[in-house]
């Protein structure tokens, strides 16, 4: 094989598989978290904001990453929540599950204490509740309040 | 007999001050969210229960027997009390059977509890009254492969005003043909109340 034609086909394989990134993740899906059908989310940024539901202000709370993997058929997701100012900090989530057409899969959650010490980083971790359930909101809450 | 200005208005001062009290302390009663974080004692609560729940669920659909898809049959057997509290374990077991049976990935055979009933019924099918093409037959029940057991400990200390009661919850998932422990996970609590 010549030169050329060489660098050609690993410069073709190089593009396909590293620098294309999300271009090539499953439709309806934004690095690894479903998506449904919102076509407008082209950074981790976007998918927090689409994911994030904030029930009030949460001051110093920042959602800093969100992770999602496909496990045994159901859906695992971590979300890193960063506690920016130096006191503790106590909020409540849960997780609002929805099937593919964007309906209600499960009843709601039971609110969720959860205490974040000061300038520290929590992983919230959950399963989804059925084969159903394949998309998600979470809904955080102040409880410093 | 006449009283004196100031002892009457003294009396009626007095009677201005239990109206008033007792207005203070009227009732209002109002809906609440059932699933909203409860901390009205730091005794063992409605969020508890249903952190429990939801937490041993998630984890055992992910366990090999459970995500394997086989649909395995279980019984729910007796969760330990040992902290020095009341608590309704059953009511723990309930959410947790709910729960997983939601899920769609396990079965449930009837337990201890829910035999007699079981029993009742079929003796009563094969009665005369019954259509014997159509009532069911005894000798088909089917057992359980796997049985949940647990316990809840806890430890309280107070000192200073200030309360803390630290919960464990244990379950554990037993195969009942080999006595191995398929899976077994806990969730712990803390709660700790001070005087203000």
């Amino acid at each position: 094989m010549k030169l050329p034609m060489l660098a050609a086909i690993i410069t073709a394989s190089i593009i396909v598989s590293g620098c294309g990134g999300n271009k090539f993740e499953r439709p309806g899906y934004a690095y690894g978290c479903p998506t449904g059908d919102n076509k407008k989310i082209k950074s981790k940024e976007d998918l927090i904001k689409a994911k994030l539901e904030a029930a009030g202000s949460l001051p110093d709370i920042d959602v800093v990453d969100l992770r999602c993997s496909d496990r045994a058929t159901l859906l695992r997701v971590d979300m890193d929540l960063k506690n920016d100012s130096k006191e503790v900090r106590r909020i409540a989530y849960r997780f609002r599950w929805l099937d593919k057409e964007g309906m209600r899969a499960w009843e709601d959650e039971s609110w969720k204490p959860l205490l974040i010490y000061g300038k520290t980083l929590q992983t919230l971790t959950t399963m989804s509740p059925s084969q159903e359930a394949t998309d998600f909101r979470v809904v955080i809450m102040d409880q410093d309040k | 007999m006449t009283q004196s200005l100031p002892i009457r208005l003294a009396g009626a001062l007095t009677l201005c001050a239990a109206v008033g009290l007792s207005g203070c302390a009227a009732e209002k009663t109002r809906y609440g969210d059932s699933r909203g974080v409860e901390t009205v004692t730091n005794q063992f609560g409605s969020t508890d229960l249903q952190m429990i729940a939801e937490s041993m669920t998630r984890s055992m659909v992910n366990a090999p027997v459970v995500a394997a898809g086989n649909l395995p049959v279980m019984t729910v057997q007796e969760v330990k009390n040992k902290t020095s509290e009341y608590i309704d374990t059953r009511a723990i077991t309930d959410s947790i059977r709910v729960e997983l049976q939601k899920s769609g990935r396990v079965r449930f055979a009837a337990d201890a509890a829910a035999m007699d009933q079981q029993i009742e019924e079929l003796k009563r099918q094969q009665s005369d009254y019954y259509d014997p093409k159509k009532s069911t037959e005894i000798g088909k029940m089917v057992g359980a492969s796997y049985r949940l057991e647990g316990n809840i400990s806890s430890i309280v200390k107070e000192a200073k005003g200030v309360k803390d009661i630290y919960y464990k919850f244990n379950l554990q998932l037993w195969n009942i043909q080999n006595g191995l422990l398929e899976w077994t996970d806990e969730k712990e609590i803390r709660k700790t109340t001070s005087k203000t």
